[in-house]
């Protein structure tokens, strides 16, 4: 199991961060989707033991974060968010020093420092201080670090931030390539869905320090397979009082022969058939809504508690 | 030419052993930093004068006593003039603090507080290293600089004067070789507490190096002028003061040559050269103390 959080508990203060995260997640690229303030940096950090969980487990890679931190970042690589460089060195001295830092030896990390700017495109000027550097190439150096080790799963926090569209293509290419090509697995923390819908295979969704779902993308998306369109031959009211009766959201439309019905959790469209045979309603029509991974987020995230 | 990425895709590493001694990339690193900025350079200029001021004295008193027989030079002029051996070195101690104290207030006030000011405590963190790691990788660079200024300095000008004097003379020098180590080492030991641990609570550099001599001067200022108003305890406060008393013991100093107090001006001395010395180790203490907590409230583990 790559990841897996049991009653996992966070609290700054009054604010709880993470409160109650419960999540098992497998796969070689996982978006950990949520609005800001979701508590995404917070997991993160428990993931790499940079801080310690007040109440609950979590493992990663199956080590213990309280007992087993230190294997657990020799394994892991971490991109943080914001500006963690270091000024003075240029981009290669960073990729090689973060090898370094991680027990490769000089030669080593630097002839790898190479290999990983060259693989996340920075060209010529890795030789410059990061300081000089723009968002993306900075960005672009982050991932190096992160990945100069060959860690076994790699840790990106907003890595999209701040790019412009062509860095941010490369850079998704770049987990895909990962994702696909035999490289670490990918947990890319990021609140734009765009990102996870086009690289990863699971999800985390995350909102106000709790777990709304964890599991594959295709999972998420049969959630919104629960509402139907329907046109009967006739009026429709019989019908939408009859489902309406059994706890089904029912929307009527212009026409009085149409109905948008959504059922209830673990209720079956068969339920409709058997709405339409007991109402009297000769349905013409059923068909079940198509869901994009935006509506599938926004119904799980819900509204904000 | 277009400059352009040919890359091979992602490889992965042969798993190997991968232990190496943490600390020293990090100590390296620092250095490397540090080398870089102009004022740095300046400051070692200043411990390098120094190291051939004193080098050139203690060259000059040996020369003197080599040739003391032959009737070219008069031994027993040349020491009432630039000291005795002892002198020297005490004296090269002392004033190469001092000024060990302002290269290091450039060189090694941000080895900490840059870090805490670029948000570096996570790329270093989000890495197997433990805060033990970091805090030797750290001290280690900051003792690098009073090492290589005050230590293997004093211990090049004491080779000298053991290498170079006749043998008659040589044998009272070799004694002197241990003493003047311990009290370089002692001298090395405040510096790298004082300024790591300020450099660990402040978190701009040029703000730490100024607060770090203004300390110097200000404890040296007090533990001066207190003991001479009546007060002797306040003595131990002065690090300078310190080191003097230490030097003073371990190396018999004695009376004071024209040449040894043209360049420095010795001082009155504490009372116990032990109580001077444990003051030393417990000011440094406070420094590496302050680095301990600083590491400890903001990394876990």
């Amino acid at each position: 199991m790559l990841l897996a959080f049991q009653g996992v508990r966070k609290v700054f203060g009054s604010f709880a961060a993470l409160d109650d995260v419960t999540a098992r997640v497998e796969g070689r690229a996982i978006g950990l989707l949520g609005p800001n303030g979701a508590g995404k940096t917070t997991l993160m950090k428990i993931c790499l033991g940079l801080l310690a969980p007040d109440a609950g487990d979590a493992t990663v890679l199956g080590l213990d974060v309280r007992t087993q931190a230190k294997a657990i970042r020799m394994r892991l690589g971490y991109a943080a968010e914001g500006a963690g460089r270091i000024p003075g060195l240029s981009g290669l001295e960073s990729v090689a020093y973060a090898g370094e830092l991680c027990g490769l030896r000089r030669a080593d990390a630097l002839r790898r420092a190479h290999e990983m700017l060259d693989l996340v495109g920075l060209d010529e000027s890795r030789h410059r201080g990061v300081e000089t550097y723009s968002t993306g190439m900075h960005q672009r150096v982050k991932v190096a670090m992160a990945l100069v080790h060959d860690p076994a799963l790699v840790l990106l926090d907003e890595p999209t931030t701040g790019l412009d569209p062509e860095s941010r293509d490369a850079l998704l290419d770049l987990i895909v390539q990962l994702r696909d090509g035999g490289g670490p697995a990918v947990l890319l923390s990021t609140h734009l869905l765009h990102d996870v819908e086009r690289t990863c295979d699971a999800c985390v969704i995350m909102q106000s320090g709790r777990v709304r779902f964890a599991g594959p993308l295709a999972d998420l998306q049969v959630m919104r397979l629960q509402t139907f369109d329907l046109r009967t031959r006739g009026p429709a009211a019989p019908l939408a009082a009859w489902l309406g009766a059994r706890g089904c959201g029912v929307a009527t439309g212009r026409r009085d022969d149409a109905l948008t019905v959504r059922l209830p959790e673990n209720a079956e469209a068969g339920l409709i058939w058997a709405g339409a045979a007991a109402s009297g309603c000769a349905l013409w029509h059923l068909e079940a809504q198509s869901a994009s991974l935006e509506e599938a987020f926004l119904e799980a995230i819900g509204p904000k508690p | 030419m277009i400059d352009r990425i040919f890359d091979v895709g992602y490889r992965r590493l042969d798993a190997g052993p991968r232990h190496r001694f943490a600390p020293w990339p990090i100590a390296r690193t620092a250095l490397l930093l540090a080398w870089r900025r102009r004022a740095t350079k300046v400051g070692l200029l200043f411990c390098l004068g120094n190291v051939v001021l004193y080098g050139g004295l203690i060259i000059f008193q040996v020369l003197m006593q080599r040739f003391d027989n032959t009737g070219m030079a008069d031994a027993a002029l040349a020491e009432a003039v630039f000291g005795t051996a002892q002198e020297v070195l005490s004296s090269f101690v002392q004033v190469q603090f001092m000024t060990c104290a302002i290269a290091l207030a450039i060189v090694a006030a941000g080895f900490v507080a840059d870090d805490r000011q670029a948000g570096a405590f996570d790329l270093y963190f989000a890495r197997p290293l433990t805060r033990m790691d970091y805090a030797a990788g750290k001290v280690l660079a900051t003792a690098a600089v009073p090492l290589a200024a005050l230590v293997v300095p004093a211990f090049g000008l004491w080779f000298v004067a053991v290498g170079g004097t006749s043998a008659t003379h040589g044998a009272g020098l070799w004694s002197l070789g241990p003493p003047t180590m311990a009290t370089a080492l002692c001298g090395t030991l405040w510096l790298t507490g004082a300024v790591i641990g300020l450099s660990a609570m402040g978190e701009k550099a040029r703000a730490v190096g100024a607060v770090f001599v203004a300390l110097l001067l200000g404890l040296s200022a007090v533990g001066e002028a207190l003991p001479a108003a009546g007060y002797p305890p306040f003595g131990y406060l002065s690090p300078v003061r310190d080191l003097r008393t230490v030097a003073d013991a371990l190396l018999d100093v004695g009376s004071r040559s024209m040449g040894v107090a043209l360049l420095h001006k010795g001082g009155p001395l504490n009372a116990s050269a032990w109580g001077s010395f444990l003051a030393l180790v417990l000011q440094a203490a406070l420094g590496f103390g302050a680095l301990g907590w600083r590491l400890r409230r903001e990394v876990v583990g």
